[in-house]
């Protein structure tokens, strides 16, 4: 995807940037809203990440201003607030979804491509990681063509390794996304989920897919890149 | 004795006091004047004139006695007249005195500001009335700053948390692996500690927005159940889960998580042996009822009210209409017991309900803060 990162602290941007990069995107920069808005109106990206509060202009006008030009770039606005009202008025102006710092690289991978597949429903709903099939509309997990049973939690799971490979997830970014950011279970919970979906999807036999990265996290992958 | 009393006991002690003097000085003087009417009286020039007296002592006696029972017979029916008048004039005195209580009672963080009321002109309580809204004034606006502080540097945190953590998961596989995992667990824990902080403030300073629907509890307890279970199990409790299927209730879902997560976090945190969750509807389904209970550990206190997690579930349920929260602790186990809104009581609660606060009396006494 070609990506508009408009944020205001320069740090912040040049990890995001980098990230996505790293992830395969084309990515511009800015950290003003009154460029980030010239940047949307003058050339065509797939998507922006705007962050609300910038100097110039802030997102969620940068976003009034786009979409008021018929423009349909996906726009993920970010910002430290989180309260509703911000959130409403901010998908009222046109934004597509709406990140709260701090976020992981993960999670805003994630997001970007929920927004594209929700722009593109004919894309391929199924996740291949080497014979490992997820089916994200039937909610079901094949190896080998054998469907694995799974809870939805487990499903969950699988569904966060496998939309992130073959990048690791770290734990914390898992916990977030599979259970809520409220539940305080350190890792111990994962750790068994972990173990869990491993003897469901790595069957004697098959290749390993499910691996631990210590220190990083775990990723969804043949082997290691 | 309390204040009313003496009020009622000042009132008779009084009438006993002039009842008594008046009565005293009639038995004296009437002593007096009967027994110099039974004396033989004589003409000072003409001896031989002689007034010979009316009564004999006994008489004098007879008469004093009877002029006793009169006196009680009027002094019964006159205490019992003060004691209902003392009392009267308690009641009275004090009603102000209690409305201001009652006031003081219903206030709370986010109606520091209202102060308390008083529609009698009276100089004395006018004075204590201005002295408790001055105090009042003073404690509601530094709980504001507090709150809006907090809320500002939950908010300022936000930005550098975003970038430790960009920046770990970008160095992280040049880290040895153990280091990476500890700052990724502590910079989750911070992140959390944030938005808990951003929330009490939010709650406290009176600026938590709700997004209030029907949420069915019995799932989203089931949802949590297999986490704690594992918790549980490493913890060596065993969680007996028996909550009613099919209670719903109409309350906000990202804080009514927060709720269970702390309720629940804490009882195997500071738990022991048997923890029981329970869940059930209550009054006629107009309420539902969630109750955890736990052993207290040994030696633990951190339940009786040193955390931030029990003010963070009192801090939302002031928010939430309908919603009461109380704990215990009873023979060594540690009770909580949260109530919330039944679906279809919500509409008919939202018309009565002003406050925010459940009318009911509370079902066990509140825990400290």
């Amino acid at each position: 995807m070609r990506i508009l990162v408009a944020e205001d602290d320069k740090k912040v941007r040049s990890h995001v940037v980098g990230a996505l990069r790293a992830a395969g995107h084309a990515v511009d920069d800015t950290g003003d809203g009154e460029e980030a808005q010239w940047l949307l109106m003058e050339h065509s990206y797939d998507a922006a990440v705007l962050d609300i509060m910038m100097p110039g202009r802030d997102g969620v006008r940068v976003t009034r201003a786009v979409r008021a030009a018929g423009r349909a770039t996906l726009i993920l606005l970010a910002t430290a607030r989180s309260d509703i009202q911000d959130r409403v008025s901010g998908l009222d102006a046109g934004a597509d979804d709406y990140i709260v710092k701090p976020y992981s690289t993960e999670e805003l991978l994630a997001r970007l491509r929920a927004l594209q597949r929700r722009a593109k429903p004919d894309l391929d709903p199924v996740l291949r990681v080497a014979d490992l099939e997820i089916d994200l509309r039937a909610r079901v997990a094949r190896r080998d063509g054998q469907e694995i049973s799974l809870t939805n939690r487990e499903f969950s799971l699988l569904e966060v390794l496998a939309e992130a490979s073959p990048r690791p997830v770290s734990k914390a970014t898992l916990v977030e996304r599979v259970w809520d950011q409220h539940f305080d279970s350190g890792t111990n919970v994962l750790n068994v989920y972990i173990s869990y979906l491993r003897k469901k999807v790595d069957l004697p036999g098959c290749v390993p897919l499910l691996q631990t990265l210590r220190g990083i996290g775990f990723a969804l992958r043949e082997d290691a890149p | 004795m309390n204040f009313r009393l003496r009020i009622v006991a000042w009132s008779v002690l009084s009438i006993v006091l002039i009842v008594g003097v008046l009565f005293g000085a009639a038995h004296w003087h009437l002593d007096g004047e009967l027994r110099k009417e039974g004396r033989d009286l004589s003409h000072g020039s003409h001896p031989d004139w002689t007034i010979h007296g009316s009564y004999t002592d006994a008489e004098v006696q007879d008469i004093l006695g009877e002029l006793m029972t009169v006196w009680l017979w009027i002094a019964v029916p006159l205490l019992l007249a003060s004691v209902g008048v003392g009392y009267s004039i308690a009641v009275r005195s004090l009603r102000p005195v209690r409305r201001i209580n009652q006031e003081l009672a219903s206030l709370n963080s986010l109606s520091f500001a209202q102060g308390v009321h008083l529609p009698e002109r009276d100089a004395e309580l006018a004075a204590l009335v201005h002295h408790i809204n001055d105090l009042l004034g003073r404690v509601g606006k530094s709980y504001q700053e507090m709150a809006e502080y907090s809320s500002r540097v939950a908010h300022e945190l936000r930005l550098p948390l975003t970038l430790l953590r960009l920046r770990l998961e970008a160095v992280a596989p040049e880290l040895p692996p153990e280091v990476s995992e500890d700052l990724q667990e502590e910079i989750h824990h911070l992140s959390q500690l944030v938005e808990r902080s951003l929330l009490m403030a939010k709650a406290e300073g009176g600026t938590l927005e709700h997004e209030i629907q029907p949420i069915d509890l019995s799932a989203l307890l089931e949802d949590l159940h297999d986490g704690y279970s594992i918790l549980a199990d490493q913890a060596d409790i065993t969680l007996q889960w028996q909550p009613e299927p099919g209670l719903t209730v109409h309350s906000d879902p990202s804080l009514l998580r927060q709720i269970l997560h702390n309720l629940l976090g804490n009882a195997i945190r500071h738990g022991s042996g048997e923890i029981h969750v329970e869940a059930r509807s209550l009054d006629g389904g107009q309420h539902v009822l969630l109750e955890i209970r736990n052993r207290i550990a040994e030696g633990d206190t951190s339940l009786l009210g040193t955390g931030t997690g029990l003010r963070l579930v009192r801090a939302i349920i002031s928010t939430l209409a309908g919603a009461s929260f109380q704990t215990a602790e009873i023979d060594g186990n540690y009770i909580a017991r949260l109530e919330l809104l039944c679906c279809e009581s919500e509409e008919e609660h939202a018309l009565t309900s002003t406050s925010g606060k459940s009318d009911e009396a509370p079902l066990l006494q509140n825990g400290p803060h």
